[in-house]
């Protein structure tokens, strides 16, 4: 409290006088460059011209993500609903905010999000930098309700002076250089090294079961892939998978506003899909066998239900056997030395 | 919440322009407008030279492609539950979405010379944008224009288009399942034409026309040739043309019937070298004033 009353004293001071050698930011190196590596399969990664990655922005960034101070009242970060235990989604079916207010979707995963172009539930943002906006003003998230809040509270910490400072040359907090910040580390938050990619690319180990939980998935024996396709197991697009008859929640109808999009959610990857439980935008499923077992039933007809969901009325029909290899692929997608990377944790903890 | 990252935008540029104009003393010629695709950031006079990437009427060098979905004569409503499509078969069905691939797209000019295009294009009826091409720079008026349906072998390469633009690899990816299963050796889907039927006993289902590269064969279709340089009926050289898809071909000749075939197809080799031989007139051309 004193240290930051003392740091307030001098943010006071510097502020009225721009020559006070202590508040300058001045001759620091330029931030180190940082580029991702990523299979052939992964498209290039979505990098703003203006926001490129280096290390230092990337550690502002993985700061502000677990920071509470991005709050209005200091009790929740971001990872408070995309947690990285989780593989960075929430395994609460609705996630608490600021005052305990539940949201009403499920916090899905934020991996591999440099690939895309297409963010939340309903494809509502179309970049990172434009997405974090929402969660820091959500009523039911961080529940500011404005940057000059969130910039003050920033502004006393001495600690993010300097990394303000060494990632932007700046100590001038503004809310274009916040976004920035988070969405490199965002960009960072990556997996491609499953059981499954061990098999694909270089012959690694991979069981019979596995093989043919592949081959249900990756032909129309299943048809998963059409909407999950093999590489992000996204394909950044919106579809009915037959969930409901009746929507409560019109998903991408309430961007469009075009009638074929009613009851249309972003088809989620499914890497790391043993942790993100539980699952769908609204996280009715607990497990991956209430998954498995809505696509073998085939799903409820309805005006918008997608014709990739070809077994609706039908089902699919699959053995006991069939469904547990099925799932013994999706498990294969599990890759633990995402969840256990230590630059993707708690940077406080250290 | 969204123009706070607009307005520093533009104030970065703003910042950039009065630099320029703060600090260069002459004026330089040349197109002034952001908007336009040859804007000068250096210009500080507009001399009337921006080009607006649009193919006017009088324009010689352009050449416009939209394309249209029909059975017979119908212009296609696409939506699951408008059943009201019959093809020679008998089979009732709608349309919910065809996605194909046109590649080695050849046009042909009044001046005599060709061009083969190095892109290919990617045709989605759910991206309004996809279903209008725009051409520029061409030697003098298009008089034909001939392409494949779908990719031939040489060209259909696991990967190969992953960062084309409009989605295109996650939604024509036709499975690498690493050796697992045969009919699917990667690559692309040529065609996806969806949408639901009735089968025999009036219930209604899916249907997942999907053509591409079953077991590594080519289905591919070459090669459509249309010349509109007056004859034929054709209205003459133009720079709007229209490519038309007359989804019922597909079914006529040989017969193909859904109740045969069944839902999904990817596997199945009748059922590609059947939609292969009814390939050859499902498209048409038009040209447009
Ligand atoms: C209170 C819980 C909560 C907090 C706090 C929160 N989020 Fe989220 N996040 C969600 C929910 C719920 C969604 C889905 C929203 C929707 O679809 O409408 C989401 C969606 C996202 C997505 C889209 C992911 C995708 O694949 O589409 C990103 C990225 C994201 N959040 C980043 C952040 C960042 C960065 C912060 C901190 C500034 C943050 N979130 C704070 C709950 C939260
Ligand atoms: C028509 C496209 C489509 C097909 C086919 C499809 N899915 Fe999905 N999948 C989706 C969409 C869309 C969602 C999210 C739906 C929602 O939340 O409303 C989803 C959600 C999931 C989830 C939950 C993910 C999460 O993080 O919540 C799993 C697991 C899943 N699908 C597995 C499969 C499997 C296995 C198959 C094949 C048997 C399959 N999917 C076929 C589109 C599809």
């Amino acid at each position: 409290m004193i240290n930051r009353f003392i740091i307030f004293i001098l943010f006071i001071l510097c502020s009225c006088n721009k020559y006070e050698p202590i508040c300058e930011c001045i001759n620091v190196p330029d931030p180190t460059p940082m580029s991702l590596s990523y299979p052939n399969n992964f498209p290039s990664p979505n990098i703003p011209v203006w926001n490129p990655l280096t290390e230092e922005g990337v550690n502002l960034g993985r700061h502000l993500f677990y920071d509470p101070i991005l709050s209005s009242d200091n009790t929740v970060s971001c990872a408070s609903c995309h947690k990285l235990t989780s593989a960075f989604a929430d395994d609460s079916q609705y996630s608490i905010g600021v005052g305990q207010a539940l949201g009403e979707r499920n916090a899905p995963t934020i991996m591999n999000v440099a690939f895309q172009n297409v963010f939340d539930w309903d494809g509502k943002s179309s970049s990172l930098e434009q997405q974090a906006v929402r969660p820091i003003f959500n009523e039911v998230e961080l529940h500011n309700n404005n940057w000059t809040e969130v910039i003050s509270r920033l502004k006393m910490s001495e600690l993010y002076s300097s990394l303000f400072c060494a990632a932007f040359g700046t100590e001038d907090i503004d809310s274009l250089h916040i976004l920035m910040a988070i969405s490199q580390f965002e960009r960072t938050l990556n997996s491609f090294n499953s059981r499954f990619d061990q098999w694909f690319y270089n012959g690694g180990p991979y069981t019979p079961e596995e093989m043919d939980g592949f081959n249900i998935f990756a032909t129309e024996r299943g048809d998963c892939f059409h909407c999950h396709p093999i590489g992000l197991f996204t394909d950044n697009t919106f579809h009915n998978n037959g969930l409901d008859s009746d929507f409560n929640d019109l998903g991408r109808y309430n961007i469009t506003g075009n009638p074929l999009d009613e009851g249309l959610f972003k088809s989620p990857t499914l890497r790391n899909i043993e942790f993100t439980a539980p699952y769908m935008h609204d996280g009715r499923f607990n497990t991956l066998d209430e998954v498995i077992e809505h696509y073998n039933f085939g799903g409820y007809d309805s005006p918008t239900v997608d014709p990739l969901m070809k077994y609706v009325g039908k089902g699919l029909l699959l053995t006991e056997q069939e469904k547990s290899n099925l799932k013994a692929f999706l498990l294969s997608l599990s890759d633990s030395s995402f969840i256990n990377n230590l630059e993707h944790a708690n940077p406080f903890y250290e | 919440m969204i123009f706070i990252i607009n307005n520093n935008i533009k104030k970065f540029f703003f910042l950039i322009i009065s630099f320029i104009l703060g600090f260069s003393s002459c004026k330089e010629y040349g197109c002034t407008d952001a908007s336009a695709i040859n804007f000068n950031l250096n210009a500080t006079e507009d001399d009337g030279s921006c080009n607006y990437n649009e193919c006017l009427e009088t324009d010689t060098d352009c050449l416009e492609i939209n394309f249209h979905h029909f059975v017979d004569d119908l212009e296609i409503i696409f939506g699951n539950d408008n059943i009201n499509y019959q093809n020679n078969a008998g089979n009732h069905y709608s349309v919910r979405r065809i996605l194909y691939v046109l590649s080695e797209i050849m046009l042909f000019f009044e001046d005599g010379t060709t061009l083969l295009l190095d892109e290919f294009f990617f045709i989605n009826t759910d991206d309004p944008q996809t279903l209008t091409k725009t051409l520029y720079n061409l030697p003098a008026l298009s008089s034909g224009i001939s392409f494949t349906l779908g990719f031939r072998t040489k060209n259909n390469i696991d990967n190969q288009y992953i960062n084309v633009e409009n989605n295109f690899h996650s939604l024509m990816l036709w499975p690498n399942t690493n050796g697992v299963n045969l009919a699917f050796q990667g690559g692309y889907h040529y065609m996806k034409l969806e949408g639901k039927y009735l089968d025999e006993l009036g219930q209604e289902k899916f249907y997942n026309h999907h053509t591409g590269p079953t077991n590594g064969s080519d289905f591919s279709f070459y090669q459509f040739i249309f010349n509109y340089s007056g004859s034929d009926g054709f209205n003459g050289v133009s720079n709007s043309i229209s490519i038309n898809m007359n989804v019922n071909n597909f079914y006529n000749d040989p017969v193909y019937d859904f109740n045969i075939f069944g839902s999904g197809i990817m596997d199945n080799i009748d059922a590609q070298w059947n939609l292969f031989q009814n390939a050859g007139d499902v498209f048409y051309v038009a040209t447009n004033y």
